[in-house]
Parts: structure tokens; sequence; C-alpha cells
């Protein structure tokens, strides 16, 4: 083997780590991203189709049932969640506000500009297709989350 | 053949000269441990605290410490130019706060880009102690001072102005530059808290319970391994030969500068992970300070452990690592009982940690010059 196969060699070597670490740089950026985002809980009109709030509910993301959210209509609470894809479990709760009248599940995709966006939980209740809708604290946004 | 058979017969060295060399060879961590001795009855610490805090401190330093072995075995001394890794580490971690990545993750993240500037900082660093052979320890530890000052313009100008960081929580309300403290909330214990151990060892009387971090452990251990089979490798044959006698390797044909200057990168490199684990177990970053006691402390450790300039184990970091942190534990409530007023006894902490390294250095110049002795005896045969 001459010299310049055995450099060419080691830099081929050489260039894949570097492109692995690259990818894992990615990776973990993608696995280890922190959104704070905000649920909230007013009567809300998406795509026509309007939304009332909910009386009393509670939210529990990936099963965490150690940290759920209590709402009661017009609340407005943050949630902090890691990484991109979740599923939301909320169980609606009667008037007594410890009965679960109804519980739904959905899955969900974040997406960069998250704090440009709030999620609807009447949308998310009425097992609506569209639930994020604008956050009123940030500068209006061309691209939604999906 | 006769004479031969006679040097066999007689021993070199008395048993009495062994033992004082003995003496001599473990002359600071014999000093540190009498003076923990003393030091822990009076700071009234409890058993059980101190062991947690050893079982701590052992996991939140020891990476750092370790990162000094590998100039040693070229024979550079101590890498006082250990902070530039450290500023890298932290730099990492600037960003990876900036962009809210937490956990495991974002540790990795901390890593991966701290890793270039630390290559670049170490290959700097080698090429500047290639031009002061001999003198490695004073250069390296100005020319920390002096890449602090770049460190410090990057973070202080260039941050949220020409790099992009955007967190109100890191920027300075005039929009650019990087606030004093950063909380590392996000990445608090990860690496700790990945596998940890609790164990109750207490009775119904007393209580004992420990908790140790196993997955910090699994990773030092890791890096034990790593340097044991690199002080094996053509590479770490090549620093070993180079920390013997320089001229001779250049005479073997080993890149002695090269070399010098691989030695350099991978103890920088080290050393801003060892920063990252020192950090998330802290949970908040000093932006200007943290990193400005990291080589002194770790050198101070390594020293206490029974490493001499020129020759360091990992055996050494533990015993260092435990020894110095037992010290610094104690010696602020000892300080205290002993003269009464608390701010003393913070004093007093300061006090021991320079006088330390002071201490451990001046042994060392007094234990090089009894070896050169001892072996002047030994060739005459006076022993």
């Amino acid at each position: 083997m001459t010299i310049s196969a055995i450099s060419k060699r080691r830099w081929t070597i050489r260039l894949i780590l570097l492109a692995a670490l690259v990818g894992v740089a990615f990776w973990m950026y993608e696995i280890g991203k922190e959104y704070s985002v905000l649920i909230d809980n007013e009567t809300v009109t998406i795509g026509g189709n309007e939304y009332a709030a909910v009386g009393y509910a509670t939210l529990t993301v990936d099963g965490d049932d150690a940290k759920p959210l209590s709402f009661e209509a017009d609340d407005r609470l943050v949630q902090k969640m890691v990484a991109r894809s979740h599923t939301l479990s909320v169980n609606i709760l009667g008037e007594d506000g410890e009965t679960v009248v109804k519980t739904v599940e959905r899955r969900i995709k974040l997406n960069a500009d998250a704090a440009a966006w709030m999620i609807s939980l009447p949308a998310v209740a009425a097992e609506a297709p569209e639930i994020f809708i604008p956050n009123p604290l940030s500068k209006p946004q061309d691209e939604q989350s999906d | 053949m006769s004479r031969t058979n006679d040097v066999a017969a007689k021993p070199l060295f008395s048993k009495m000269e062994n033992f004082k060399h003995f003496l001599i060879s473990n002359s600071v961590p014999i000093i540190f441990l009498g003076l923990s001795a003393f030091a822990i009855p009076l700071s009234g610490f409890s058993a059980e605290y101190l062991v947690q805090e050893m079982i701590t401190r052992l996991a939140r330093n020891s990476f750092l410490v370790l990162s000094l072995l590998v100039p040693i075995l070229a024979g550079m001394g101590l890498n006082f130019g250990m902070v530039l890794g450290a500023m890298a580490g932290q730099i990492g971690l600037i960003f990876v706060t900036d962009w809210a990545v937490v956990g495991i993750p974002g540790l990795i993240l901390a890593s991966i880009i701290s890793m270039p500037i630390a290559a670049f900082l170490g290959y700097i660093c080698g090429n500047v102690l290639n031009r002061a052979k001999g003198r490695e320890m004073v250069t390296s530890y100005i020319l920390g001072f002096f890449i602090n000052g770049i460190y410090q313009f990057v973070v202080l100008y260039m941050m949220g102005w020409i790099l992009p960081i955007t967190s109100p929580t890191l920027v300075l309300s005039r929009g650019y530059g990087i606030r004093n403290a950063i909380n590392l909330t996000g990445m608090r214990h990860a690496l700790d808290n990945a596998i940890s151990l609790s164990i109750d060892l207490g009775s119904e009387t007393t209580r004992f319970a420990i908790s140790i971090p196993v997955s910090t452990f699994l990773l030092i251990a890791g890096f034990c391994v790593f340097i044991v089979w690199f002080r094996r490798t053509k590479l770490g044959q090549d620093m070993r030969a180079i920390g013997q006698d320089m001229a001779a390797a250049d005479s073997a044909g080993i890149a002695v500068e090269r070399t010098r200057v691989i030695a350099i990168v991978i103890s920088t490199v080290l050393a801003a992970f060892g920063q990252i684990i020192f950090l998330q177990n802290i949970g908040t970053m000093n932006t200007y300070n943290s990193h400005d006691q990291t080589g002194m402390f770790s050198i101070a450790a390594l020293l206490i452990g029974g490493a001499t300039v020129s020759k360091a184990s990992i055996g050494n970091v533990f015993v260092g690592v435990a020894l110095f942190h037992l010290m610094f534990v104690v010696s602020p409530m000892a300080g205290k009982e002993l003269i009464g007023q608390a701010q003393l006894g913070e004093y007093f902490r300061v006090f021991v940690s320079y006088g330390i390294i002071a201490v451990a250095l001046v042994l060392h110049a007094w234990k090089r010059q009894q070896e050169r002795e001892r072996s002047r005896r030994g060739l005459r045969g006076e022993a």
C-alpha cells in the first residue's frame, strides 16, 4: 500500500468520524431540546368551528401522572416538553372537578418555532383536526406547527 | 565475576535508608493525612457527612484531575493550561443553555461543541510550550491568563452581538455579553442522577445514608481504562520516551514536538469534558470565574496525592482528590473552631488551598534534591 493510499484512507476515516460527530450533535439537539409550550383553555374558533372552554380538566404529557396540569375555564398554563414528539392525555372532569367524564389522547409534534404557538385545550378535548393557535405574546408567524 | 556477586549480595540501600526514602517519597500525602487527622475532630462534622462529601467531590473533580496525566507522561509537567479546556467546556455550556437543550443530550452536545474549541486552544498551547521547553508549567500558567483575556472578550462582547445568543436569561440587559451567573437547571445532576445508588448503612439509633453517582463513576472508570490503554499504544510509548529523555527520543526518530502538541491537545479536550462534568454537578456556572481555579485546584489535588511534576498515576488522582477535598471541607470549620469566627474560617480555607500548593511544590523541589543526592550516594556506594 502506498503512502498516498494510507493518507487517503486516513482522511476518509477522519471525515467519516467528523460526519458521525456532527450527526450525533444534531441528534442530541433533537432529543434534548426543551420547549416551553403554552396550553390555553379559552373558547376558540379554528377553521370556522368554535370550541368552548373546558370547565375542569387535567392534562398529562407522555403519561407522566406525577405532574398533571389542572385547568379551569380561561386558564393558560405553560408546560415544558423535552424533544418534539409527545402524547397529550386530557381528562375532562365533571362539575364536581373529580369525576372523569372523558379522556382524550393526542399525539403532537412540535416544530422549531414552538414559542409562536399554543395548544388549545378545548380543541384537543373536541378531537379537532387542528389544535395549534397563534401565541398572542409572540410575533406573528407564517407557518404553523403540525 | 566475584565482584558482581558481592554487589548482588549486599543491598544497595539499608532498611532505614529505604524507610526514609519511603517517607520522603510520600511526604506530601503523609503531611496532609496528618493535617486531616488533626482537623476532622476539630470540625465536628459527622462521618456520614464527610463520606457523602468525599463521594460527591470525587465524582465532581476526578475527571478534571485525570486530564493532567497525559502531559506528565510526555514530560511536560503539570498542565496549568488545562484552564483553556475549562473555558472551552464553558463556551459549550453557554450555547447549549441558550438552545435549551437539557439533560444528558445537553451534556453530550456541550462536549461536542467544546471539543474543537479545546483542540484548537490545546494546539496553540502545545506549540507555545514547544518554544518554551523546560519551562512548560510557568508558560502554560501565563498562557492561561492570556487566553482568559480572549475568553472574556468573546463572552463579554461577542456573544449576543456577533455570536448568536438570544436567551434573555443569558444575555446582559444591554443586549450583548453573558451574565455573570448561569443557571444550569436543565443539566444539573443530569449525569450524576442517570444511574445513582442510595445506600443506608444506618441502624435504629444512627443514621448513615449515602448516595453514589454511579454513572459519573462509570465514566471516570472508563477514562481510567482509556489512560491505561493509551499508555500501551505507540503514541503512549512515544510520550513516555519523550518524558524520559527528549534528545534520545528525537534521535530514535520520534516526532517530539508533534507528540508533545498531541499530549496537550488530549489534555485540553479532556479538561473541557471534565469542566462540563464539574459544572453539571454544581448546577450553576460562574461565567467569568468558574474556570479560574480549575487548574490550581486540580494540580493541588494531584500533588497532594503523591504525584510529582514528572510522575503521576491514577492512584495519585483519587488519593489526592480525597485528601485535598477532605481538607477543603473540614478546614473552614476547623479554622472557625480554632479562631472563633466564621469569616476567619473562610479565610482559613483559602489559606489552606493555596498553602497546599506551595507546600506541595516546595516538598517536590526538596524531594528532587534528596533523590539526586540518594542516587549519587548509590553510585558512590556510600549507602
